[in-house]
C-alpha cells in the first residue's frame, strides 16, 4: 500500500563530522594511554621512548578531541555546568565531567616522561591511577551513541563492543605510526636499539592488534546481522543508513579500516620471517595509517547514517 | 508518582486539520519562524478510491519516562513535580543529546541568534509592494517583530542562540489558572487538557470512553499525549 508521511521537523544531522572526530580521537586517546601504561608495565621501562610518544598522544588526541566537540556546542564555556548537576544517565555527563580530567591527568603523566628516567614509581603509579579514569572516558566515548534508543542504527550492544575495540586498534595504530615518523625524522630507524629487537618485541602488540581487527570484523557482522533480521525499525534504520552512508561504512570503514590492514598485516607476518626488517617497518606504518583512516570514517558513517529521522507511525 | 500529571488526549475524529493549534502556539510562546513546537503529521495511504488521510497534531509528549531528560548532561532538561518536561535555558549547553534522544523530533535548536527571518526597519518585505516594519508599527501602534511579554514569566521570552526549545504546555498560561494556548484556541474542542491523575478531570472521562494510541510506543517513552478516535 502507498504511504506518503509528511512531517517537517528540524533537519539533522544534529551531530557532524566535529562530534565523529572526537569519537575518534578521544578513543585514539584513550588507546594510546593504556597503551602506554600496559607497555611501561610489561617492559619495565624497556621501551621509554614508544611509551612517551604515547604518553604525549594521550592529552593531545583526548584535548583535541574536547575541543572538537566543544566547538559544536552551542554554549560552550557552559560545559562547567555538568560539575554542578548531576545527571549520572546522560553519557554526555561522564564525559563532561572526566574527558577535562583524564585530560589534565595525562598531561601530567606525559610530563613524567620527560627526561631518561627508565624507572620512575611516581609515574608507574599515576599512570595505574588514570587507568579507570581512561576506562571511563573510553565507555563514555562507546556508549554515547549506543543509548540513544530513538536511533536504532545505533542503540544495540555490538555498537559498544565496536567502539570499544575500536579504540584499541587506533590507539595502538596511532602510537606505532607516530612512533615511526619519530624514528625516522630523528633519522634511525629504531632508537630502543636494533630495529630487529623492537619489532620482535612488539610481536606481541602486532598479534593483540590482529586480534583486535579479527574480532571487530566479528562484531560488525553481528551487528549488521541483529539489524538485517531485527525488528521493521531495525531493518529500516539500516536501509537508510546504507542510503547515507554505505558507501562509506563498507569502503572505507570495513575495507579500508580491516580487510586492507589485515591483508598487510599477514604480509608483515611473511615478511618477518624473511627478515625484511626495513620492508616490514614500512608494511607496520601503512598497515596503522589504514586502521586510522577506517576508524575515523567508520565513525563518520556511524553518525551520519543513524541521525536520519524514520518515519513516525501512529498505531491504533 | 507526580502530585499531577498535566497530560493532553487528542481527539483525531473531531480534529478537523485547520493548523490553529500551531499558529496559536507559534503567537503565544514566541517561536521562532522556522520552529514549530506544535506541529502536525500528515499521512495519506492507499490508492485512489481506497484512500486514508490523516491529520495527526504533535507537540512535546512530556514522556513520563523521557530520554531527552536521561540524556541531558546539565539537567537543563528536567521533570517538574506537574509531570511536565521543562528545558531550563540557562542550563543548556546547546549540545543536541535531547534532539537525538526524542524519537519525535519535537525539539529545536537555535543556531542562529533571534529574529534572522524578521526584515531590518527600514527595508520592506517586498520592495514597492509592503510596507516596512517601521510603518507597520507607526500605524497599528504594535511592538514588531511580534513578542508576547507573558512567555517570558517563565522561561525566556525569546530563546537565545545556543540553545534548544520546545513546548512547555504553555507552562505560564497554567500558573494562572488558563488552558494552553493550543487547546484555546482549537475550534474543534479536539484538544482536551487537564491533571491525568485527576479521576474527575477531562482526559480522564475521555479515555474511560476511548482505548487511546500514542505515537512510537515500542520506543518505552510513555508519552502523556494520547490520541483517541481515528477519523
Ligand atoms: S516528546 Fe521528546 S522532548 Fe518531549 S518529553 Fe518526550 S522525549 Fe522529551
Ligand atoms: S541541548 Fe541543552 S537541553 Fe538538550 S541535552 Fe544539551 S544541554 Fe540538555
Amino acid at each position: 500500500m502507498n504511504t506518503e508521511i509528511i512531517y517537517e521537523i528540524q533537519s539533522g544531522p544534529y551531530w557532524d563530522w566535529r562530534v565523529a572526530l572526537d569519537l575518534f580521537l578521544g578513543g585514539a586517546g584513550v588507546g594510546a594511554l593504556l597503551f602506554a601504561v600496559l607497555l611501561d608495565e610489561r617492559f619495565k621501562g624497556k621501551y621509554q621512548r614508544i611509551c612517551r610518544t604515547a604518553a604525549w598522544l594521550a592529552p593531545l588526541l583526548v584535548g583535541s578531541g574536547l575541543l572538537l566537540v566543544m566547538l559544536k556546542m552551542g554554549r560552550p564555556f557552559h560545559l562547567f555546568l555538568a560539575y554542578t548537576n548531576f545527571n549520572p544517565a546522560s553519557p554526555l555527563w561522564w564525559g563532561g565531567v572526566f574527558q577535562p580530567l583524564m585530560l589534565v591527568g595525562a598531561f601530567v603523566y606525559a610530563m613524567k616522561w620527560r627526561g631518561d628516567h627508565a624507572q620512575d614509581a611516581g609515574r608507574t603509579w599515576l599512570g595505574r591511577l588514570l587507568v579507570p579514569l581512561a576506562v571511563i572516558v573510553g565507555a563514555y566515548h562507546g556508549m554515547l551513541l549506543s543509548v540513544i534508543v530513538a536511533r536504532p542504527l545505533w542503540n544495540t550492544g555490538p555498537t559498544v563492543v565496536a567502539a570499544m575495540l575500536g579504540f584499541a586498534s587506533t590507539g595502538i595504530a596511532v602510537v606505532m605510526l607516530v612512533h615511526l615518523i619519530r624514528m625516522k625524522l630523528a633519522g634511525r630507524l629504531a632508537d630502543e636499539g636494533h630495529v630487529a629487537h623492537f619489532l620482535d618485541d612488539m610481536l606481541v602488540v602486532r598479534n593483540i592488534l590482529v586480534a583486535v581487527l579479527l574480532l571487530q570484523l566479528g562484531t560488525f557482522f553481528l551487528w549488521w546481522l541483529s539489524l538485517k533480521f531485527g525488528a521493521l525499525q531495525d531493518q529500516q534504520a539500516l536501509a537508510v543508513a546504507n542510503e547515507i552512508s554505505g558507501p562509506m561504512f563498507w569502503w572505507l570503514g570495513i575495507g579500508v579500516g580491516l580487510i586492507l590492514p589485515l591483508v598487510l598485516g599477514a604480509i608483515a607476518v611473511w615478511l618477518g620471517e624473511a627478515a625484511h626488517r626495513r620492508l616490514q617497518v614500512g608494511v607496520i606504518g601503512l598497515t596503522c595509517s589504514l586502521i586510522l583512516l577506517g576508524g575515523f570514517f567508520f565513525r563518520l558513517a556511524v553518525l551520519l547514517g543513524g541521525q536520519e529521522d524514520l518515519p513516525v507511525n501512529i498505531t491504533f | 508518582m507526580a502530585k499531577k500529571q498535566y497530560s493532553m488526549v487528542i481527539d483525531l475524529h473531531a480534529c478537523v486539520g485547520c493548523a490553529a493549534c500551531d499558529i496559536a502556539c507559534k503567537r503565544e510562546n514566541n517561536v521562532p519562524a522556522d520552529f514549530a513546537w506544535s506541529n502536525h503529521i500528515i499521512q495519506t495511504e492507499g490508492t485512489f478510491p481506497n484512500v486514508k488521510y490523516r491529520h495527526i497534531p504533535t507537540m512535546c509528549n512530556h514522556c513520563s519516562n523521557a530520554p531527552c531528560v536521561a540524556n541531558c548532561p546539565t539537567t537543563a532538561m528536567h521533570k517538574t513535580e506537574d509531570g511536565l518536561t521543562m528545558l531550563d535555558a540557562d542550563k543548556c549547553i546547546g549540545c543536541r543529546a535531547c534532539q537525538l534522544a526524542c524519537p519525535y523530533g519535537v525539539i529545536y535548536f537555535n543556531e542562529h541568534e533571534p529574529h534572522q527571518d524578521t526584515p531590518a526597519d527600514k527595508a520592506p518585505v517586498i520592495p514597492g509592494c509592503t510596507a516596512t516594519l517601521e510603518e507597520v508599527r507607526a500605524k497599528t501602534g504594535v511592538p514588531l517583530p511580534y513578542y508576547n511579554p507573558a512567555r517570558a514569566e517563565t522561561i525566556p521570552g525569546v530563546r537565545p542562540k545556543g540553545v534548544a526549545e520546545k513546548c512547555t504546555m504553555c507552562d505560564h498560561r497554567l500558573a494562572k489558572g488558563d488552558m494552553p494556548a493550543c487547546v484555546e484556541a482549537c475550534p474543534a474542542g479536539a484538544r482536551i487538557f487537564g491533571d491525568m491523575n485527576d479521576p474527575q478531570s477531562d482526559p480522564r472521562k475521555a479515555l474511560d470512553k476511548h482505548a487511546p494510541s500514542v505515537l512510537r510506543p515500542e520506543k518505552g517513552t510513555r508519552p502523556n499525549v494520547l490520541y483517541i478516535r481515528e477519523f
